[in-house]
């Protein structure tokens, strides 16, 4: 049997080698690239945060509160072009742990000004990439469908509380929670930039 | 190997030539006449009909496009969410899937068939060179005056043909590398090219944008400069289509038979690491796995195809070979389906070319869109209309080989 594998491997040495040559460059690049942002999705970096969001939802500002984001407060949201109704955002101001809840029922009132939002359910806590967060799950209609949707609120280091939020329509549950896993798990803050 | 094809050669029969697909849907008289041929045109005959499952199933993905409301394509430009209302709609468009690599390997596999038996037949490896090159630029025009208006798009559309087209003519020259050379290069395409950046080309002017579309950036988002089947992760399933056609070459009848298990083999591999490449959701997909439903299983990214998405198509193209070689012994072979399939199989391009303009007919754009009828059909509808359609194109093909079998050398040896 041995002698078998060493006949075949004698005689398809230069593929054996050549083969090698081929995993050992792949399994580099995998290696170099592995911080890269991944395929499908495109970075943000303002405002002291660092995030990553699906490619195909461009980020508009000031959609939730009416003015430019700063360090301390502004909001970013992205609608797919796909044609089904798929938006990821977030929303983030001065705050802490304490006061986390209360930012997220805010947000919710605010966002049922302009939309009818019905079933919103009480928060879960969740470790994603070592952040301790709550997930809570909310329905908007869309032209008569109620569409699924989750959020997550996070109070950083310094001193700031985030919600970030996705929906889909039609099957959005595993989608909304693995897009806040991406978002929550790449999100990355600053300490506030210093008075001069 | 080749006393079995020269028979057909000589009659201005080429069976292994993806050229020159005169066999056809041979009558037993023609058979009888050609003596050994049957032998060797047997032998290969399992391509035929593992191109034409795929080009039945082409034709299928262009009417429910043309003609159904909820058919989508796309997936994986701008790594782009599921736009599929249901599940139904998503499979309906899934199993489409295997036709572009399927065509573009097989047309690699063909290619170096049809390249060693013209070195044989006495040509010089220049007119070798040439004849493919030739063969890839119309290709190229009849991308452009036929393939892009039939989607309506500009002539600019750089679509599959217009990929196999730029493919043949990078191989007239690659096919001088040695094997040893095109197929590690091919794998080494395959596994890396998502980490391609073409970045330092610029997208303005617009032939920057343009060139990043056509070799490995698709989009539709300059208008005219479009297209979906870039060159780069192409030409490397080409090229191990070539691996396989010069592999082919040297084999006996026998030999080929007993290509049934290592093909089937290889089709269940390719389909058990697709599952691993999907579970472990990182390298390899370009759309990434966002839940656990059978669509999030299946998104896979074809433009451009990720590995997720050449595993489980060439994984499948192989499970076709496979039941080719099973099935391409039995007496109903050249009859029934097996014989409709076959004969899409011996004329791929001409059954691309027509099958477009079949099932697009539409009122010309002259036409007020308030004088049209609604041109949605139900699915029932659209079922009956492919299979009615395919069996027109069944007849169109016998037709077209019996054209070539009284014209063999002029134009239509391209087509």
């Amino acid at each position: 049997m041995i002698d078998m594998a060493t006949l075949l491997l004698r005689r398809h040495r230069d593929t054996v080698a050549l083969l090698l040559v081929v995993m050992a460059v792949t399994g580099l690049n995998v290696w170099l690239h592995r911080n890269d942002t991944p395929a499908g999705y495109r970075q943000y970096n303002s405002n002291g945060i660092t995030f990553i969001y699906p490619a195909d939802c461009t980020l508009r500002e000031a959609v939730v509160i009416f003015r430019l984001p700063s360090y301390w407060l502004g909001d970013l949201q992205g609608e797919s072009s796909t044609g089904l109704a798929t938006v990821v955002g977030i929303v983030w101001g001065a705050g802490g742990q304490e006061g986390l809840t209360a930012f997220m029922d805010t947000i919710v009132e605010e966002a049922g000004l302009y939309n009818e939002i019905t079933g919103v359910g009480a928060d879960a806590a969740r470790v994603i990439d070592g952040k301790e967060v709550l997930v809570r799950g909310f329905n908007v209609v869309v032209g008569g469908v109620s569409v699924p949707g989750l959020m997550a609120g996070w109070a950083s280091p310094e001193g700031r509380v985030f919600v970030v939020y996705c929906l889909r329509q039609g099957a959005g549950g595993d989608w909304c929670l693995f897009q806040l896993d991406r978002i929550l798990g790449s999100l990355r803050t600053e300490p506030p930039p210093q008075p001069r | 190997m080749m006393d079995a094809v020269r028979p057909a050669s000589d009659m201005g029969i080429s069976y292994l030539s993806h050229d020159i697909h005169v066999m056809g849907m041979v009558s037993a008289s023609v058979q009888e006449a050609a003596g050994g041929l049957a032998r060797g045109s047997h032998r290969l005959e399992f391509i035929d009909f593992a191109r034409g499952i795929v080009m039945a199933i082409m034709a299928w993905d262009h009417v429910s496009g043309f003609w159904n409301q909820y058919h989508h394509g796309g997936e994986g430009i701008l790594g782009r969410a599921p736009p599929f209302v249901d599940t139904t709609w998503f499979l309906l468009r899934f199993v489409s899937h295997y036709c572009a690599p399927t065509f573009i390997f097989l047309a690699g596999t063909v290619l170096a068939l049809s390249a060693r038996k013209r070195l044989e037949g006495g040509e010089s490896q220049r007119d070798v060179t040439l004849h493919i090159a030739k063969r890839g630029l119309i290709l190229l025009v009849f991308a452009a005056a036929i393939e892009s208006p039939a989607f309506s798009s500009p002539w600019t559309y750089f679509g599959v043909i217009s990929c196999i087209g730029a493919c043949l003519i990078i191989f007239s020259v690659a096919r001088l590398l040695p094997n040893k050379v095109i197929l590690p290069a091919s794998l080494l395409i395959i596994l890396n090219h998502p980490f391609l950046d073409l970045s330092f080309i610029p997208t303005r002017p617009n032939w920057g944008w343009y060139l990043r579309v056509i070799l490995h950036e698709p989009s539709f988002d300059r208008w005219p400069y479009v297209g979906l089947y870039p060159i780069i992760p192409w030409v490397a399933v080409m090229g191990l289509g070539w691996g396989l056609g010069n592999y082919l070459s040297g084999k006996s009848s026998e030999e080929i038979k007993g290509l049934k298990r290592p093909f089937a083999f290889a089709g269940a591999a390719s389909l058990a690491v697709f599952i691993v490449v999907r579970w472990l959701n990182g390298y390899g997909n370009l759309v990434p796995r966002m839940g656990n439903t059978l669509v999030d299983w299946l998104y896979v990214s074809k433009y451009p195809p990720d590995l997720a998405f050449l595993l489980w198509t060439l994984g499948g193209m192989c499970l076709m070979l496979a039941l080719g070689i099973h099935i391409q012994d039995r007496d109903w072979f050249h009859g029934g389906l097996s014989g409709i399939l076959l004969s899409f199989g011996r004329n791929p391009l001409f059954f691309y070319l027509v099958h477009l303009w079949l099932f697009r007919a539409q009122f010309p754009a002259f036409v007020p869109a308030a004088y049209r009828p609604p041109f949605y059909l139900e699915l029932p509808e659209t079922l009956l209309f492919w299979a009615a359609g395919l069996l027109v194109l069944w007849r169109l093909c016998l037709w077209y080989e019996k054209l070539k079998r009284q014209y063999p050398k002029p134009i239509l040896q391209y087509i």
